[in-house]
């Protein structure tokens, strides 16, 4: 027997609307939809990935869920609780369950700031614990994302990039939140850091029980990361399905776009691939009907007028697009993945072998 | 698409992508050093750097922050920093030595014999021109042709990259264009004297992956059509195995591995190279916990002795450390620089 998940988020025709630029008339002036109408819920102990190109709102929708920015419409329960409601006085213990990771480790640590002074500023901010106690819980953050205690007095300058990243999380994981989300989490970092602290990020999840919520647009790190993917495009969302459904069978038009442009480290896979024409349209006068109807190879008069919804299933695999049915899929990047030849699997597995027994032995 | 009359150079299709060695060599880089002065000291960020980019062939040199690439590109441009000092070494293209010109005979191949793209578009075009005055100020600058001329060759350079209206994008100024139009103009304004040589630098990096796919696209087909020499940087494994047809792994500013892309990927030979492709996530499957390569890549200033990879190598021994391996080759055109190679061999 199991229970059916429990909801630790519940999204609700989420919409913000940016003003941009100046009427003479209040109410007329111009404004970009940047998160338009979107639903979906997320899981406890689950790790949902939004992905997505430039624009198309993800990171918008990741700072509307915190409530870093006010929603133009729509609500974000948390535990069944709307924060769109929630007085900014009552925001702040909710904010120590709710934390986010950034994208850029430089950007987002203060330079003038120890390690130490970085990580208990969120327990103070918090009122949690005592000094000592914090000092305490501080080392131990410092232990839980591979670095060490003596690190405490050292600036954010003195790190290199993956270990920025790796005192984001500890900061992040400070006050003890249920849910982090992660903006680009690992984007800005060189491949070898990237599996590193992907590897953590997947660790952490399981140690402390978090739910995530990672923002990207990496496909190939979205799939290695999430349990279900959503995915939008220029403010909506256009499929929300479960990891391997969405890449082993993807329903919508740009979802097959998107996974067909990914260029795979296979020279062998090099394929005909489906091309989207053109830039993706701008959000300040989005196209009619469905917006994707511009670039979609399988576009009919129905697209330009209607707009499609979310369906047959939103909370299963849900799709918008009024033909999904009737396209033929195109090869999927599963169908075309061949094994690696014997002689790289062979030394592959020769390095992990020492790869491990190198974990074992003392750093240098 | 004819090429327009004032391309001096003929631009054949070379048979180049289907039998390798008719391909000349275009620019050959020889045991290059590079350093630079800085108030810690000085030292080599490239340290002994040989490769050849042949005729309708891409080169990519892959390789993570810091590993030198950049510079490599840079060099061959004679664009480096005023604090870099080229040890040793030759750049040769077309059999001449780059190193050995004067500023006034190097501006005269600069966008002409060999051109750069960058990651940027937006930082590389100049914000208060027109895109049209910038291609035809990069033809008349190496072309004696009246503007008239120039202009009506940029129109057709901004067809060949399939920018639609060229004629009315021709006074758009740069930041009237989406990333991927900009990147098509610099592509335009590289290739409109037909050089020899296209350096594209981390080109599709700032760029949404539909776009990069268009991008990436239209380097090749362009090449095709003019049997340019492209030499390709890149972070990105999967851009290598889309584009390149050689390749050649940077790390710490030496090349660990070179090869042919269908053999690095089929049979790769470096520990780093073997720790790179295992780390990447895969879209095309599941693979489970993602190996890693311990540590991160040392400063300049710490540079080991011996391989620079040893200090996170999980191969290395005393001989690693001190002794720096040669890049030699394994097989005809495989050449590796690691002791221990092949693995399953001296390794295992």
């Amino acid at each position: 027997m199991t229970m059916p998940p429990e909801n630790i988020l519940e999204i609700n025709g989420l919409t913000k609307h940016f003003a941009t630029g100046k009427s003479l008339l209040p109410g007329i002036g111009r404004s970009v939809k940047a998160v338009d109408g979107v639903s979906f819920t997320v899981r406890k102990g689950e790790t949902l990935a939004i992905v997505g190109e430039s624009g198309c709102g993800k990171s918008t929708l990741a700072r509307l869920i915190l409530r870093l920015i006010d929603p133009t419409g729509g609500t974000v329960r948390f535990h069944g609780q709307d924060i769109a409601s929630v007085r900014e006085r009552d925001m702040r213990p909710l904010r120590a369950r709710m934390q986010m990771i950034f994208q850029d480790p430089f950007a987002s640590l203060n330079p003038r700031m120890t390690v130490g002074e970085i990580l208990t500023e969120p327990m103070r901010v918090h009122k949690l614990g005592s000094r000592r106690e914090q000092r305490e819980r501080m080392a131990e953050l410092l232990e839980l994302v591979g670095l060490s205690a003596r690190h405490a007095d050292r600036y954010p300058h003195e790190f290199s990039g993956g270990q920025r990243q790796r005192i984001g999380i500890a900061r992040a994981l400070a006050a003890g939140p249920e849910l982090v989300i992660g903006d680009e989490p690992v984007s800005a970092l060189d491949v070898s850091v990237q599996a590193q602290v992907i590897n953590l990020l997947e660790d952490l999840k399981q140690r402390l029980g978090l739910t995530l919520v990672i923002i990207s647009h990496d496909l190939a790190v979205v799939r290695h990361m999430s349990d279900r993917v959503g995915v939008m495009y220029l403010g909506k969302m256009v499929e929300l399905a479960d990891t391997n459904a969405l890449f082993t069978a993807p329903r919508h038009p740009y979802t097959q776009a998107l996974m067909s442009a990914v260029p795979l480290p296979d020279p062998m896979a090099r394929a005909n691939r489906q091309l989207l024409e053109g830039d993706v349209p701008s959000p300040l006068n989005p196209p009619s009907g469905c917006r994707f109807h511009t670039r979609c190879p399988h576009v009919r008069d129905r697209c330009r007028t209607e707009e499609p919804v979310m369906g047959p299933n939103a909370e299963d695999h849900g799709v918008a697009c009024h033909f999904w049915r009737e396209i033929e899929a195109p090869p999927r990047p599963d169908a075309a993945a061949r094994p690696i030849s014997a002689v790289y699997a062979r030394r592959r597995a020769l390095y992990m072998e020492r790869r491990a027994l190198q974990e074992e032995a003392p750093a240098l | 698409m004819a090429p327009s009359p004032i391309l001096a150079r003929a631009s054949a299709r070379s048979d180049a992508n289907t039998n390798p060695a008719l391909a000349a060599p275009v620019a050959e880089i020889r045991d290059l050093q590079v350093g630079f002065r800085t108030d810690e000291g000085g030292f080599n960020v490239l340290d002994g750097v040989s490769f050849t980019v042949r005729t309708g062939r891409t080169l990519c040199l892959v390789g993570e922050s810091g590993c030198g690439k950049s510079v490599t590109a840079l060099s061959i441009m004679g664009l480096l920093a005023p604090n870099a000092i080229v040890g040793h070494g030759e750049i040769l293209l077309d059999g001449t030595n780059l190193l050995d010109l004067s500023r006034k005979e190097l501006n005269e191949r600069r966008g002409d014999r060999m051109a750069m793209i960058f990651q940027e578009p937006m930082t590389s075009l100049n914000p208060v021109l027109t895109i049209g005055d910038q291609i035809v100020e990069g033809i008349r600058r190496h072309r004696p042709v009246g503007r008239a001329e120039a202009e009506r060759h940029a129109v057709e350079m901004l067809k060949r990259v399939r920018i639609p209206a060229p004629e009315q994008r021709m006074g758009d100024y740069p930041h009237q264009l989406s990333g991927g139009m900009r990147q098509r103009v610099m592509i335009a304004m590289a290739l409109a004297n037909d050089p020899r040589l296209l350096i594209a630098d981390e080109p599709t990096t700032a760029l949404d992956v539909t776009i990069q796919a268009q991008i990436l696209d239209l380097i090749k087909t362009l090449q095709d059509e003019t049997g340019t020499a492209v030499l390709l940087i890149t972070h990105d494994l999967g851009v290598v195995a889309e584009v390149g047809d050689d390749v050649a792994v940077m790390y710490a500013g030496r090349i660990v591995e070179q090869a042919s892309v269908t053999d690095l990927f089929a049979d790769p030979q470096h520990p780093y190279t073997l720790g790179l492709l295992s780390s990447i996530p895969r879209l095309d499957s599941e693979i489970g916990r993602l190996p890693t390569i311990r540590g991160s890549v040392p400063a300049p200033a710490d540079m080991p002795s011996g391989c620079r990879f040893s200090t996170r190598c999980p191969f290395a021994d005393d001989h690693c450390r001190t002794e720096e391996p040669p890049l030699a080759d394994l097989s005809p055109g495989h050449a590796v620089a690691c002791w221990k190679a092949p693995l399953e061999v001296r390794a295992a």
